[in-house]
């Protein structure tokens, strides 16, 4: 027989109830009517191709359709107890309606446990572990299905899965019972065929979305439909009258049974039995726009629901959702940041086009609703590997951690959330705004860390990130490459990397320094902050009694970057910001990509005067701009004299020097160029700038020919 | 020769009725029958004669036997005997032009398994439950992984188990009944059939429900009356023992108390022994290691020339297996005296003249008596049992019921004699039951990537498991790069041993844990103990002596055990071992070998010849073509240029990480073939002929990635790689092929079914136990083949 397609336009990605609808008729229709059933998403619906058409899909629900045996004797108000609502079960105990066997079986078979317990109402701890062990041990074949949804032994307790919110119930709604009441309303009890007064049409509703002037019955979906629960306003929590169709709730509760959980463990024996449940993680409000930090608190889990376009058996799916797979690198998702990076590295399967995202949320009184929290699609983003940098130690899980904790200042707080919800865009889609931008706020988790005692407890500092980060990020812009200068600044003996002046850490081996002196960068103006780092920097190598300036570099920038910033024309907070956030990745000798061509904005020759003295004596004689004897020392008085606006006397001290170190000179003028105009200050900053090889050969070969002429005309500019 | 004879030639003596009638008769499905007549010869012997004489008898007796145990002391006293009755049994064989069965061990620490290349041969496997059931599940321990499925093979098919002691199996005792229902409704190879035995066999024990429809077909075999009522075995089941409350002082609660306590009970327990012991054990158990040790101690100052053996759980597997061999050893002339907690209650086959022992559940009480006057040797100087009663503080907390129960019991009672004491009534405690939907979905053994597997511990064992393992290693040159520990060197402790230990130490002592993830030892907070871990200590630091066991108290140095023989490396995703070999050996000659040996391993089976498999086993390495794998195998002279390469004498690793040929194998036989019949089930064997791709079809997270993002790859495959055309022989030309991969997706795709899709349907259609049988067919002719291949 020819398949046939049927668009269900009643089952949609979202709200959840209609997603699980979809998985219901694909289940139900390949278990009891025709076990080559496809079905798959187009747009916004679910498509079952299969044997049946239109017309008869419908004819197997009304007449041949056999529930689930769906029950929960572990619950109060699930039918089994004197106290509770019982219509719905006892007219199934009563009917003879063959579709039914099975699920009179299940209910004889809990009574009789019920009776055997010793139970009048819902068993507590112990007692209803040992009830749910021995169901699962004894209980006839079909319904074990359902007992691996909605709850997992362990060998501690029993665990629910929150899909199926606490054991088949959300506070006092009991799925179960309401399962069969509705049964009662949809499904013929007798053993004829009569269907039910306004059963087709709300199965026809429910699936195909056709309306009808019938409408729902009073009874409560719970969590799976926030649209149609009745809100705080119109009843008090999820008991206000809204009106479900009851073959929505039907096959909403079948379609669950999609997810089974399994326990798991590390065969390695290292640990106990962990478990997981298909898709679902931990909350986090990473990613999603206006949700609050109490959003987070406040919800149970988050469930990651795939959507795939390729016709696919339901056999299939069944062991894809049990294994419910999304690992980040080798290790399982566990809240929805490592979700969206686990999408994006391809750790879930092949074949899932998108996830459908949901929270668990409480949002009104002891109720539960599954919100939608947006649509993700499959695509591998090798971009978002960078993350796994973070991981290091760690880092990345105990920062997350720390971030929530009660004890973690409100600063780092919001940091940490900022880090999350731009690691979530990155993860979906590249950008270098936002790869900057996390760089940026890194650098500035690492100093909020640095500063409180109980943080440097909690967190170590941001681990090594590697060069990518720096190649990916880079917009080409002149802070971007004055930044990553800045940040490339090293020496060796004694050891500085750069990143030991922002915060209070080890300069070997990524370690917090509670005693550090180092770091020194301060609040202030991107200037003065630089003037007390050559300071710094140059009294530790004093100690040290340094060979060499301390001032060697991984990278340098362009003589045209320089000039600009010299003439103030940059964004400096981008370059503090961002240096700081560089300096914890290691500094690539050339940032690669699209060759950005120089400004061509040279640099003053009274900068060129007193560049040498802040270039380490290895590479001016590397470039051949010093004897190999010779040396050029950067003296406390060079920097005295630029701080406090002297220029001109330490270009004339800097002149005579270079002088006397056989620096090849102009014959004429004698006189070294003026450094008028020129800001003390800035012209130390820019000084500290390490400047390309390349800017700084072009730029000392000048100074040999330099004049004033072409003094003036520049610093004018 | 009759049976009869044959038995007494092999174990030496006349066999009771019972053995004869097992040897003679067709198999029982229970075998009930006391301690101390002969279970296992009973049982081994009737197995080795219907193998001899197969033909005689209707009913089919599977190749391997598996005798399964719950404990590892049983293992090794089992397997002594069976391999002497082996060994008296090989003329026989050698008579019939048979070859002789071997026997092989399989417990912790030493798992033997040249057995698993030889299905047409007859095997006696002796195993801990541990070992045998988690095979049987498709996860075997202290195994590689991607052979899980060629055990668990074997263990199915052709196999008959053999459980013995049941009542000490606990959950295994119900999964090993699921089990068996299940082999009756799933298609197998070759029939396997179980036999449970047990003195004390309650049949209720198997009432679970898969078996439960067959229950009432199970026969049993128990002794006759007239058997009953034979000397030898009225000597054990009337063995007098004579059972009194022991009231010299009582069990406090307190510390002190305690310490009084075994300072008194020491006092009685060797004068005791001075009196009555001489060439007699004295048995004392208690309920609790601490317990043990402090009365050993005691013991030891009191005894002087007697000699005092410490028995418990907390021992070194080294030391432990040195204590076990010495408690088989007959008692000296002047007797000996052996302080014991519950761990020698089963296992050890011991007896004493006297007994004392702590309260305990009612079960446990009565496997204690069992110790005492076991074989009836006593009845004439009279055996004693003394029973100290515990106060409730030092029950265990879900214990005191059933204590009570026991002290009523007790208090009743004159005599501990088997035949008066009362049957238990304690229920079978709820355990988890493995059910099919379970059993079917271990026939998966796809790692999820993350190191995690279903969990079957709790189908195997009592789940309350609350101890951790360590060993003692010489840290002072670091701990980093210290090798995992051997089995001889693991000590199990409690949390609350570990507790002891860290504070006794003021938490100074650092815990290394091995970490898999990282796989590096790190330092483990003293919060984060949790049981199941394994803990690497300083031997410095001490908590252990080799007589005494796991001390937290002790400081002084730890002996170390040295290690034996390096331990292979695990097999890893990428190996491929028998690629390496001494000679080049071209792709179409070792596809023609495989087909081959598949065809005479199926004819030694007396197997109808299995045309997928030899198909299977015709393309199985095709994939090698690949030029990923001809780079790897092309890395010297030796190794022709000209030659597509199978195996080759110099080996490089693969460019691209996690490169898997058979899978290009399997893609370019589906490529070849149009799709019906059985081109799937050979598809599923080529491609699961190392166990590293099965069910499933997906990625490894540190695979090489193609530059084009959209390119489909898994293990090493990219979508669109190129195999060159070759013929193997003249039996089948491959056709070049451009390798497609839309089957790793989910659904429907250009290829038709997912490669999911396909394995349930070949799941569903096979059943596992079948499917397994056919891919180890195949394996097992491949490992063959190649072996061949390097030896020629």
């Amino acid at each position: 027989m020819m398949a046939e397609e049927i668009y269900l336009h009643g089952c949609s990605p979202a709200p959840l109830a209609n997603y699980l609808k979809a998985l219901a008729v694909l289940r139900l229709v390949s278990e009891q009517k025709d076990p080559e059933a496809l079905g798959c998403w187009r747009g916004e619906h679910f498509v079952l191709e299969s044997k049946l058409g239109k017309e008869e899909l419908v004819e197997f629900f009304l007449e041949e359709y056999a529930p689930t045996p769906i029950v929960a004797p572990w619950n109060g108000g699930s039918g089994f107890f004197p106290k509770d609502r019982q219509t719905g079960i006892v007219a199934i105990e009563k009917s003879m309606n063959s579709r039914l066997a099975d699920y009179r079986k299940v209910i004889y078979f809990c009574r009789e446990l019920v009776k055997d317990f010793c139970l009048v109402k819902r068993p507590k701890d112990e007692e209803k572990k040992r009830l749910f062990t021995y169901m699962r041990a004894e209980g006839p074949e079909v319904l074990l299905s359902w007992l691996d949804a909605v709850v997992v032994l362990t060998e501690e307790a029993l665990r629910f899965p929150p899909l199926l919110g606490t054991g088949g119930n959300d506070g006092r709604l009991d799925f179960t019972n309401n399962f069969m009441q509705h049964l009662m309303i949809a499904v013929s009890l007798d053993n004829g065929k009569s269907i039910p007064n306004g059963s087709k049409a709300w199965l026809v509703n429910s699936i195909y979305d056709l309306t009808t002037p019938e409408v729902g019955v009073k009874a409560s979906i719970g969590q799976f439909n926030p649209g149609e629960v009745g809100g705080p306003n119109a009843s008090i929590g999820f008991e206000g009258i809204s009106q479900v169709n009851p073959w929505d709730f039907i096959l909403m509760m079948e379609g669950s049974l999609l997810f089974t959980a399994t326990t798991t463990r590390r065969l390695e024996n290292t640990g106990t039995a962990i478990l997981s449940y298909p898709f679902t993680v931990r909350p986090t409000i990473a990613g999603v726009g206006n949700a609050s930090k109490d959003d987070e608190t406040s919800s149970r889990a988050e469930i990651w629901l795939p959507l795939w376009q390729q016709p696919t058996r339901y056999k299939e799916l069944h062991s894809l959702f049990q294994e419910g797979r999304a690992t980040v690198g080798r290790r399982p998702a566990e809240d929805g940041l490592d979700f969206v990076r686990a999408i994006a590295s391809l750790g879930v399967d092949r074949g899932f086009s998108s996830f459908q995202r949901y929270g668990f949320v409480k949002r009104s009184g002891k109720a539960y609703l599954a919100t939608p929290f947006g649509r993700i699609n499959v695509k591998r983003n090798p971009d978002a590997d960078l993350i796994s940098d973070l991981e290091q130690s760690g880092f990345l899980k105990r920062l997350r951690m720390f971030g929530r904790s009660d004890g973690s200042p409100g600063g780092l707080c919001l940091l940490v959330r900022r880090l999350e919800n731009s690691m979530f865009s990155l993860a979906q889609r590249f950008s270098r705004e936002q790869l900057m931008d996390i760089l940026i706020v890194l650098g500035e988790i690492q100093r909020t860390l640095g500063i409180s005692d109980k943080c440097r407890d909690a967190v170590r500092p941001v681990p090594p990130l590697s060069e990518s980060w720096v190649i990916k990020a880079n917009d080409g812009s002149p802070e971007f490459r004055l930044a990553c200068s800045l940040a490339g600044l090293w020496a060796k003996k004694p050891a500085l990397p750069m990143r030991v002046h922002f915060a209070p850490i080890k300069a070997n081996g990524y370690a917090w320094d509670e005693e550090s002196r180092l770091a020194m960068w301060g609040e202030g103006r991107l200037t003065a902050n630089l003037v007390q780092l050559v300071r710094r920097r140059l009294l530790e190598a004093e100690k040290a009694e340094a060979e060499d300036k301390p001032l060697a570099f991984s990278f340098g920038a362009f003589e045209s970057d320089i000039a600009v910033f010299l003439a103030g024309l940059t964004n400096d907070p981008k370059i503090d910001a961002l240096s700081q956030g560089l300096a914890l990745c290691r500094i690539p000798r050339k940032l690669g990509g699209d060759k950005v061509r120089e400004a061509g904005i040279p640099l003053p020759s009274a900068y060129a005067v007193l560049k040498p003295f802040f270039v380490p004596d290895k590479v001016l004689r590397d470039i051949g701009f010093l004897s190999k004897e010779s040396c050029l020392p950067l003296t406390g008085e060079t920097i005295a004299l630029l701080a406090s606006g002297r220029v001109d006397q330490s270009i004339d001290s800097a002149w005579m020097h270079l002088r006397q170190a056989g620096a090849s000179l102009p014959e004429y003028p004698a006189s070294p160029p003026a450094g008028v105009a020129l800001d003390g200050e800035r012209l130390l900053a820019a000084l500290v700038f390490p400047l390309s090889y390349d800017g700084l050969r072009k730029l000392l070969a000048r100074l040999a020919k330099s004049t004033c002429e072409e003094e003036s005309a520049i610093t004018k500019q | 020769m009759n049976y009869k004879k044959f038995f007494q030639e092999i174990t030496g003596y006349e066999p009771y009725p019972y053995q004869v009638e097992l040897g003679e008769e067709p198999w029982p499905d229970l075998l009930d029958v006391p301690t101390g007549l002969g279970k296992t010869a009973a049982v081994a012997v009737a197995w080795i004669w219907k193998r001899l004489h197969q033909e005689e008898f209707d009913d089919y007796t599977p190749r391997r036997l598996v005798y399964c145990l719950p404990m590892r002391v049983l293992v090794e006293q089992t397997q002594a005997n069976i391999r002497d009755w082996l060994n008296k049994a090989e003329p026989f064989f050698t008579g019939s032009g048979l070859e002789d069965p071997r026997a092989y061990l399989l417990m912790g620490g030493e798992v033997e398994v040249e057995w698993e290349r030889h299905p047409e041969k007859a095997a006696i496997l002796i195993g801990t439950q541990d070992m045998l059931l988690s095979r049987a599940l498709n996860r075997g321990y202290a195994m590689s992984r991607y052979k899980w499925p060629v055990h668990f093979a074997l263990l199915h098919n052709d196999a008959f188990w053999v459980f013995d002691e049941v009542q000490l199996m606990g959950p295994g005792l119900a999964s090993s009944a699921q089990i068996e229902a299940f082999r009756r409704e799933f298609i197998v190879g070759k029939p396997s059939r179980s036999l449970w035995v047990s003195a004390t066999l309650n049949p209720e024990w198997l009432h679970t429900i898969d078996m439960r429809p067959y229950l009432s077909e199970l026969k049993a075999l128990i002794l006759s009356k007239k058997e009953r009522k034979e000397r030898a075995v009225r000597d054990r089941s009337e063995a007098s023992k004579s059972l009194q409350r022991f009231d010299e002082a009582p069990l406090g609660k307190k510390a002190n108390d305690v310490s009084d306590f075994l300072k008194q009970l020491s006092r009685v327990v060797v004068e005791h022994h001075e009196r009555h012991g001489s060439g007699a054990n004295t048995l004392v158990i208690v309920n609790t290691v601490a317990r043990a040790q402090e009365l050993f101690k005691e013991v030891l100052k009191q005894a002087d020339d007697i000699l005092v053996m410490l028995v418990h759980a907390r021992f070194r597997a080294h030391e432990r297996s040195a204590i076990n061999g010495k408690l088989s050893d007959t008692p000296p002339d002047e007797g000996r005296i052996i302080i014991s907690t519950q761990a020698i209650e089963a296992g050890v086959d011991i007896t004493s003249r006297t007994l004392f022992t702590e309260l305990a559940p009612w079960p446990s009480l009565v496997q204690r008596f069992g110790r005492c006057n076991r074989y009836g040797e006593h009845n004439e100087d009279g055996a004693e049992i003394y029973w100290i009663d515990l106060p409730d503080e030092l029950a265990a907390p879900d214990e005191d019921e059933s204590l009570q129960r026991a002290r009523e019991k007790l208090e009743e009672l004159s005599s501990a004699s088997p035949a008066t004491l009362p049957a238990t009534d304690e229920a079978r405690p709820l355990y988890n039951i493995l059910r099919k939907k379970d059993f079917i979905e271990l026939f998966n053994t796809d790692s999820d990537l993350s190191g995690f597997d279903l969990d079957i511990a709790p189908y195997i064992r009592d789940a309350q498991n609350t101890d951790v393992q360590v060993f003692w290693r010489d840290l002072s040159d670091g701990f980093e790069e210290q090798p995992g520990p051997l089995p001889g060197e693991l000590c199990r402790a409690s949390l609350k041993q570990i507790d002891d230990y860290n504070k006794k130490r003021k938490k100074t002592a650092p815990l290394y844990t091995w970490d898999v993830l990282d796989r590096c030892w790190k330092r483990l907070p003293v919060w984060a103990v949790r049981p199941g871990l394994i803990f690497m200590l300083d031997m410095y630091e001490g908590g252990y002596e080799p007589g005494f066991g796991f001390y937290p108290q002790v400081k002084g140095e730890v002996p170390l055990i040295e290690p034996e023989a390096d331990s292979p490396e695990p097999e890893g995703n990428d190996d491929d071992p028998h690629t390496q070999a001494d000679m080049a050996v071209e792709i179409e000659t070792h596809l023609v070998d495989v087909e081959d040996e598949v065809r005479n391993l199926c004819d030694s089976l007396k197997e109808e010849l299995e045309e997928q498999v030899a198909l299977a086993g015709r393309w199985h390495d095709v994939g090698k073509a690949h030029e990923i794998f001809q780079k790897a195998a092309h890395n010297c002279p030796e190794a022709s240029e000209e030659l597509l390469l199978a195996k080759s004498p110099c080996w490089s690793r693969y460019e691209r990480r996690g490169f898997r040929h058979e899978l290009a194998s399997m893609l370019a036989w589906l490529e070849q073939q149009s799709g019906d019949g059985d081109t799937d089930l050979i598809a599923y064997l080529i491609a699961a002929h190392h166990g590293k791709v099965r069910m499933g079809l997906r990625a490894w997270p540190n695979e090489n990635e193609p530059a084009e993002t959209d390119r489909r790859y898994a293990r090493g495959i990219w979508e669109g790689d190129k195999l060159p055309g070759f013929n193997i022989n003249d039996r089948e030309e491959v056709k070049p092929v451009e390798l497609r991969l839309d089957l790793m997706e989910l659904g429907r795709g250009a290829m038709g079914r997912s490669w999911r899709e396909r394995t349930e349907i070949l799941l569903d259609e096979h059943g596992p136990v079948y499917l397994a049988w056919l891919e180890t067919l195949l394996r097992i002719a491949d490992w063959r083949a190649s072996e061949a291949e390097e030896g020629s």
